[in-house]
């Protein structure tokens, strides 16, 4: 057992972890984080993606000590970031969404993506799209929303 | 009729706690002191459990108890009741669960897991459709004959049939014998498919000390669950209550009965404490059940002119180790099988076979994935034969409605929808005789069309109930039974009670967005077979219609008017002869209370309720009305062929409903894009795959391939067609299932009609179409080659 | 590995997190056998999970800045062993100079994986259908391996003995990857997969233009990649494209034995060889 320390959306954590906890777990279980969810359990599906220090990793396959000392971000972290707040508007408004159980990992990974580069080619945009499996098959949806919300990113950039 | 919400593109209601992820799925429920399980579960397909050995699980720390099949010595099931909790005596698949730890760690559960000891005694496994028939089988049901059975059902006890269903009408033997009837005979078949729901099955179950059983679990059928719980475990219904959170997708896994009375037992098992079971993804595709595995025999015949004048079908449904719910898969693919054609002489016997393979269950369709196929790719045969267009030899024989009498005997209403209609906006969407050029010489560009028609499939009695409370400031609560796992229904049902009450929509609550919990939700059967917006929805207009009733009464003391004369709009009740008389509903909604403080009237609360009355049981023939509504549709695509490797691309999908009233747009065509990306899963890429055992080979999202975002067509149209159901809610009918069921055959068709292939069975991968044109048309691999080497290569010279 | 996780959680370990690689190589000769190396850590985790292994200690390499580099040297170009498939994909140097690995990094998983995947652990992973090793083979790259005992050198071809095995020793790190830093280097690298996200046949090309040197490797068919070069494929760089290309398929069509499991057939894996054969080698010699 060790304590490690954690930023979750914005709020630093302490939190005794084992070392072969995995971050997945302590978010969801230790620290009640439920805004990461899981379906696959071995980084195949990317619902349990969370942005570590700015970078999408899948908690999965991640350990809680390789995340000591780190910022951890999930879907309603977001909502405090204007313009992932706009982006999720716009999955709200094209009806990017069915069961709702992938949508975060998709927020969070669109919003990375657009991050980087809100001039993304569209066949670029699907593959960054690519690891996260929307069983309820709203990509046609989510492609739209994300298309649509490039504008609030680039505003940004300027 | 003008609608103020109805026909407007509206987002599901709980959208913004979906994009921030904290809409809460049983998955996210915990309670402080929650106990995890683990299943322990078989090895081998077939065999007689000698003894289980739990000493070494208890020594691990943290473990509570470890249960096994003698311990829960209950009988489970909602058609038939062919399940066990836990493995009792014998095993049937691999992947039965045989015994569950309880721990206060899912470390330690884990841990203790793989400490149970089982010893086997094996017996023959009977792993395909054809061993289970044979008269000399191992019988894995020996007690069939026992089992509580749905009426309408017909096991065969001391065989391996859990059903036998068969439907008759006119003279199939006779029309297939006249001389100038054209025989069509195929033999199709279907992989087991897994449902991928992405929120995996999972349960939190607490047996109280009072004696209540309180459960929290990711389902489709809060009410039917109850029930069957507590016709199970002999309590009083009222003693369990089932709380539904939103499901992480349902599609018929979560229909019927699930592992809720595992769950509940274990909790009482453990001293009461709270238990929850979380299945990992390689657990929900070996111990939890799959799509049934299909085999169809099918004679058809045609006439010359493309009447459609026989169709005689065999189909054998895989049910695997379990058939509770299959039966009823089987029983439907039976009656439904002449599809949307008026076909005069009509045999099918539908099976459903037990064999030691993973156990099946409802899924999206619901039989019709699985008759389609046979019948939608037999019309393409037929009309190559016949040398008549796919689009004309479907038009000539197409259900009319008012007029065609289904084989079932059931007539075709007159507002069933319309089929003509559907097939002309399908074929000008896809201009079938208009195929561009592919974009390589190596590759054929095809074009393909398939129809479909289901109805829900239910039992006569299936029924929906629901409440409408008018608050203080006149906002409106709706509870209905009808759950919410991504379809959409609680939102249009908020939209329904909007337009019924004539309020803007913001005014409406839906309470089930959240919850539905059996002893605060009115009642529905399930939410299954695409019914809730129908049969909840006319609950629903029935209870605002009270709840009105209720307020026009108050309103008529009030104004001094006649009740007849009272009329409610915009939020507003008024007097039609004395329109300046009005007053704000809300005013009404607790009574009317004067300045003086004397009241009129109660609290606002209205009730409907809605059952399928005119329904029955089908007869020995197949024969009796036990539809509600049929929802006519078709998929149409575009598609290249790479005759190199054999890969399919689909390149444009059309997607056409008859949905009667688009309640909310953008959640049909949200159903009819989705569905086609399920359609094209299944027709690709989807199969489980078995081992020689009978193991279950690719229980993960690796090897069972399902669509990623870069499988999306480049192209998707999706057209609503409104023939309004005059007894639907304001014309609506359901779509949620139907739209796969024609993707797959669509493809097939495509295929067959550009290169002449005949693909019997799914998925089409890319090695299995390869070997199909080896075998079949070698000269288009081999022209494939030729122009790959050789033109191919020049044009990268001139570059 | 069987891609089945039935379970959550992972066996209980020690982990490290050495900061430099002699730190490292310290910990592993001390706890010899008993610990396993942490790259990226996607299949290390998933083998625990799938209770096929049992380490009692696991180091982290994520902290090791020098392997996390790309440097030329007079050796070549070097390239650390956690430097990460996005980092791969996104370098200047590598585009130009190693096009296969670059291609090959931007398979290695989905997007979000390869900001994880690296380069050093995806091909000790040893599974046939590795992004990195045929990449790599078509480079004739060389892998530098330490112990605490001291360093080696391993063409990269001479990784792999078997599914899952390699010629690693347990005390052993790969530390670099050195590929020659030749002028005008062309290369792909394609991946062929259907229905399954196990590839069923991959190829990658090099092209040294100025050397007339070209090597080509098939991978996933086999436990192994087949290693081909200019003469094994009888590529005459006087004669016409259209004609070796042809002949350089047919060399790999009659040579490679392919394997058949849940994935692909033998026989279809063989026949994919073949067309992948050809269109690697268009798209370089097209794009020429």
């Amino acid at each position: 057992m060790r304590t490690i320390s954690l930023k979750v959306n914005g709020i630093v954590k302490e939190v005794a972890v084992e070392d072969n906890e995995l971050l997945l777990n302590v978010l969801r279980e230790k620290l009640g984080v439920t805004s990461v969810k899981a379906a696959c359990w071995r980084g195949e599906c990317g619902l349990c993606t969370v942005l570590l220090d700015g970078i999408p990793v899948k908690s999965c396959m991640t350990l809680a000590v390789e995340a000591d000392g780190k910022e951890v971000i999930t879907a309603e972290g977001l909502y405090s970031d204007e313009r992932a707040k706009k982006l999720m508007e716009s999955f709200v408004k094209h009806g990017a969404m069915q069961c709702g159980f992938c949508t975060p990992a998709f927020v969070v990974t669109s919003h990375y993506v657009l991050s980087k580069n809100p001039d993304i080619d569209g066949e670029e945009l699907k593959k960054e799209l690519n690891g996260v499996i929307c069983r309820c098959g709203t990509y046609y949806q989510i492609y739209e929303a994300v298309k649509d919300a490039e504008k609030y990113y680039k505003k940004e950039k300027v | 009729m003008t609608y103020k919400n109805v026909g407007k593109e509206v987002p599901q209601a709980d959208s913004w706690l979906k994009v921030t992820g904290t809409l809460k799925y049983a998955f996210d429920i915990n309670f402080p002191g929650t106990l995890y399980a683990k299943l322990v579960t078989s090895k081998l397909p077939h065999a007689k459990i000698k003894s289980i050995d739990i000493s070494e699980a208890l020594k691990v720390k943290g473990v509570i108890n470890v249960a096994t099949g003698k311990d829960f010595p209950y009988r489970l099931g909602l058609y038939l009741s062919d399940r066990d909790v836990l493995a009792v005596d014998k095993v049937r698949w691999i992947g039965h669960p045989v015994a569950a730890v309880i721990a206060d760690s899912l470390e330690a559960a884990e841990e203790a897991a793989e400490k149970v000891k089982v010893e086997y005694e094996p017996l023959e496994p009977v792993l395909t459709v054809e061993r289970a028939l044979e008269k000399d089988a191992p019988l894995i049901h020996e007690k069939l004959g026992e089992y509580r059975v749905f009426p309408g059902f017909h096991p065969v006890p001391g065989t391996n049939i859990a059903n036998v269903f068969e439907l008759k009408h006119g003279d199939v033997e006779n029309a297939l014998k006249e001389e100038d009837t054209i025989i069509i005979e195929e033999t199709y078949r279907l992989p087991q498919i897994s449902h991928v729901t992405m929120e995996t099955q999972n349960v939190l179950a607490w047996w109280r000390f009072d004696d209540y059983v309180e459960v929290w679990t990711s389902i489709q059928s809060p009410f039917a669950t109850r029930y069957l719980m507590a016709d199970a475990l002999k309590l009083p219904v009222n003693r369990i209550i089932i709380h539904a959170p939103p499901a992480g997708g349902g599609f018929g896994l979560k229909a019927g009965l699930g592992w809720e009375p595992l769950v509940a037992l274990l909790s009482k098992f453990a001293g009461r404490k709270p238990v929850k079971l979380v299945l990992s993804r390689a657990e929900q595709m070996t111990s939890a059940p799959a799509r049934d595995g299909f085999i169809a025999k099918v004679k058809a015949g045609f006439k010359r002119d493309g009447r459609f004048v026989a169709y005689k079908a065999e189909f054998y449904l895989d049910a695997g180790a379990y058939a509770d719910y299959t039966i009823n898969v089987a029983r439907t693919a039976g009656y439904s099988a002449d599809g949307a054609y008026d076909i005069p002489n009509v045999h099918v016997t539908s099976y459903a076979v037990y064999t030691n393979k993973i156990p099946t269950t409802a899924m999206r369709g619901f039989g019709h994935p699985e008759n389609h196929w046979a019948l939608e790719l037999t019309l393409d045969r037929a009309a190559s034969v016949l040398g008549i267009d796919p689009v004309e030899i479907r038009r000539k024989n197409l259900l009319k409605p008012g007029e065609s009498v289904r084989a079932t005997g059931e007539r075709v209403r007159e507002d069933e929808g319309d089929p003509q209609k559907v097939l002309s906006v399908l074929a000008q969407a896809i201009d079938l005789n208009h195929v561009e050029r592919a974009s390589e010489p190596w590759k054929i560009r095809a074009k393909g069309i398939a129809l479909l028609v289901k109805a829900p499939s239910q039992p006569p009695n299936a029924g929906a109930s629901a409440v409408v409370k008018l608050n203080e400031d006149g906002t409106i609560d709706v509870l209905t039974g009808n759950g919410s796992m991504g379809q959409g229904t609680p939102t249009s049902l908020a939209i329904l009670a909007a337009e019924a009450f004539g309020v803007p929509l913001e005014k409406i609550k839906i309470n089930q967005l959240e919850m539905v919990s059996t002893d605060t939700n009115p009642y529905t059967w399930q939410t299954v077979g695409s019914r809730g917006l129908f049969s909840d929805g006319i609950a629903l207009l029935r209870a605002i219609e009270d709840a009105k009733n209720q307020i026009k009464e108050t309103a008529s003391r009030v104004f001094k008017v006649p009740v007849d004369d009272v009329e409610i709009s915009e939020g507003y009740a008024y007097s039609k002869t004395h329109p300046w008389i009005r007053k704000e509903i809300r005013e009404f909604a607790m009574g009317y209370t004067y300045p003086d403080g004397t009241t009129v009237g109660s609290p606002v609360i209205g009730r409907g309720s809605y059952a399928p009355i005119l329904n029955t049981f089908l007869d020995a023939n197949g024969h009796g009305s036990n539809t509600v509504f049929h929802t006519y549709g078709g998929t149409g695509v575009e598609l290249e062929i790479d005759l190199l490797t054999g890969e399919v691309k689909v390149l444009r999908a059309v997607q056409v409903y008859d949905v009667g009233k688009a309640i909310d747009p953008l959640l049909v065509k949200g159903q009819m894009d989705g569905g086609f990306i399920m359609g094209l899963g299944s027709a690709l890429f989807e199969q489980l795959k078995f081992g020689e055992d009978g193991k279950v080979l690719n229980p993960n999202l690796i090897t069972y391939y399902v669509p990623h975002f870069e499988d999306m067509t480049a192209s998707m149209e999706s057209y609503i067609i409104e023939t309004p159901q005059k007894d639907g809610p304001l014309g609506a009918r359901g779509v949620g299932e139907h739209v796969m069921v024609a993707v797959a055959p669509a493809i097939a068709n495509a295929i067959f009609r550009a290169t002449g292939v005949k693909i019997n069975e799914l998925p089409i991968t890319a090695e299995k179409l390869w070997k199909a044109i080896k075998e079949q048309k070698p000269e288009l691999i081999d022209k494939a080659l030729k122009s790959f080497f050789e033109e191919g290569i020049k044009e990268v010279e001139q570059i | 590995m069987s891609f089945t996780t039935p379970y959550f959680t992972l066996p209980k370990f020690v982990y490290f997190k050495p900061k430099n690689i002699e730190e490292a190589l310290g910990m592993l000769k001390q706890h010899k056998g008993r610990a396993k190396v942490m790259a990226g850590g996607i299949m290390l985790v998933n083998l625990m999970k799938e209770r096929q292994i049992f380490p009692e200690y696991v180091i982290d390499l994520k902290n090791i800045d020098e392997l996390k580099k790309i440097n030329v040297t007079e050796n070549g170009i070097e390239i650390g062993s956690m430097v990460t498939a996005i980092e791969l994909q996104n370098s200047k140097l590598i585009k130009e100079k190693c096009p296969a690995l670059a291609k090959a990094a931007s398979f290695m998983g989905d997007r979000t994986l390869q900001h994880t995947v690296t380069i050093g652990g995806n091909i000790s992973v040893g599974m046939p259908s590795t992004d990195g090793l045929p990449a790599l083979m078509s480079m004739d790259s060389v892998l530098e391996v330490r112990s605490s005992e001291g360093k080696r050198f391993l063409p990269s071809s001479e990784l792999v003995l078997g599914i899952g095995r390699t010629s690693l020793k347990e005390d052993e790190i790969i530390t670099k990857i050195i590929v020659p830093n030749d002028e005008k280097v062309m290369g792909t690298y394609l991946k062929f997969i259907n229905a399954s996200e196990v590839a069923i046949a991959t190829v990658a090309v090099t092209v040294h233009h100025e050397k007339k040197k070209l090597a080509l490797s098939v991978g996933a068919i086999a436990p192994r990649p087949y290693y081909f070069d200019n003469s094994s494929l009888q590529w005459n760089w006087e004669g016409s494209v259209a004609e070796n290309i042809k002949r350089a398929s047919d060399v790999v069509y009659k040579a490679v034995q392919p394997m058949s499991d849940a994935v692909a057939s033998a026989e279809y894996r063989k026949e994919m060889s073949k067309i992948l054969t050809a269109r690697a080698l268009k798209e370089v010699f097209g794009g020429a």
